[in-house]
């Protein structure tokens, strides 16, 4: 059934934001002269906010998602890199949460947090939740950004916009197969394992010798296909791993370009693990072994 | 449970032989078998169908079984 929702009359006691209707979350479309929303927001059932933008606080904060808001002075300490003692953000429902910021290595402490936000809490398909990670674990986002998000524009909802954009999503850029371009998966999980990947952690893959590629291979895994339901969580028939006759490791080499994506579910494989795709030869080779 | 593109491109890649169609069919295959990874074997799926699909033009079952097969490959690789 066809549910109307009446949208709240426009607010006059504060003036609008200088933004633009461009979607850059899950399709929601921020109205400036409202203040609010034209959709509706997906996770209503939490927020209990249908169309309201950053908890009805337009002028100070910000809902670069349409899921998730943050007060603009947390959302600049965050994208400027600054290592400010303490801000405050705001959650979709409502609650508040102290961020404390422990120093100029980034790492983060939440304190006391009277609400929670997981490191693991997913929200695919928008940029900014990187940074929303930074909130949960200020680490991650610098590190899964390629670097500091840049500064966000003071009072510029349009420019800080940009800057969760620019700074997330669209500072991992895509790595060009034959088959098109593999993009960076945008789940936590995903985004996590970047950090591993730079960290050095190892690479695998198998093949079949004469067939299929080795060093100059792009696909590789995060674990190794020996490992019990790895053809599952890989999503790929098990037949390409038990006629597989060889196997290989390797580490990303320094500074090449990759990204990370979590295996599509196939039939009854559930996927979820870990792909690394890469240029051909930037992985470099630590272990091969035929037969 | 997810849709078993594999499965349903094995079947294509049948139907196309049988069509006469025989590229389709070995590429289908090959993709399948040479993929480590579930990315790479959609995104193999994904190129050689958008490839093909004019060659299906004459044969608008398969023609309509692959399109679908490529826009769940399409939706599936977007998530």
């Amino acid at each position: 059934m066809l549910q109307v929702v009446q949208r709240p009359p426009r607010r006059r006691d504060r003036p609008p934001r200088p933004a633009t209707r461009r979607p850059i979350e899950v399709g929601r479309y921020y109205d400036p002269q409202t203040g609010q929303f034209l959709t509706i927001d997906p996770l209503v059932d939490e927020s209990r906010a249908s169309y309201t933008y950053a908890g009805d606080e337009p002028v100070d904060a910000i809902d670069p998602n349409g899921t998730k808001w943050f007060f603009q002075r947390a959302y600049d300490a965050v994208t400027s890199g600054r290592d400010e003692a303490s801000f405050w953000t705001g959650v979709a429902n409502g609650g508040l949460l102290l961020i404390q910021s422990t120093g100029a290595s980034g790492v983060g402490q939440q304190a006391p947090p009277p609400v929670q936000i997981s490191n693991s809490y997913s929200c695919p398909n928008n940029g900014f939740y990187q940074a929303g990670q930074l909130v949960g674990g200020l680490l991650g986002g610098y590190l899964l950004g390629g670097g500091p998000f840049a500064a966000a524009e003071e009072g510029s909802l349009g420019a800080s916009m940009n800057a969760a954009t620019g700074g997330a999503a669209d500072a991992i850029p895509g790595i060009e197969t034959p088959f098109g371009v593999a993009e960076q998966s945008l789940d936590s999980a995903a985004l996590s394992a970047r950090v591993d990947v730079q960290s050095g952690a190892e690479l695998w893959r198998i093949g079949t010798m004469g067939q299929s590629k080795a060093g100059e291979a792009q696909f590789w895994s995060l674990e190794s296909p020996t490992t019990p339901g790895f053809a599952a969580r890989y999503g790929i028939p098990p037949a390409n791993v038990t006629n597989a006759d060889f196997i290989e490791s390797g580490t990303l080499k320094p500074g090449a370009p990759f990204v990370t994506r979590s295996a599509p579910a196939v039939g009854a494989s559930p996927g979820g693990g870990i792909e690394v795709v890469v240029n051909p030869g930037d992985v470099q080779l630590t272990g091969f072994s035929a037969g | 449970m997810a849709r078993d593109y594999y499965a349903e491109a094995r079947e294509l890649a049948r139907d196309a032989r049988a069509a006469e169609l025989p590229a389709l069919g070995s590429r289908i295959d090959a993709v399948i078998a040479d993929g480590f990874t579930a990315s790479e074997i959609l995104m193999g799926l994904r190129a050689t169908l958008r490839d093909e699909l004019p060659e299906l033009e004459p044969f608008p079952e398969l023609e309509a079984r692959a399109a679908s097969l490529l826009g769940a490959i399409d939706a599936a690789l977007a998530s």
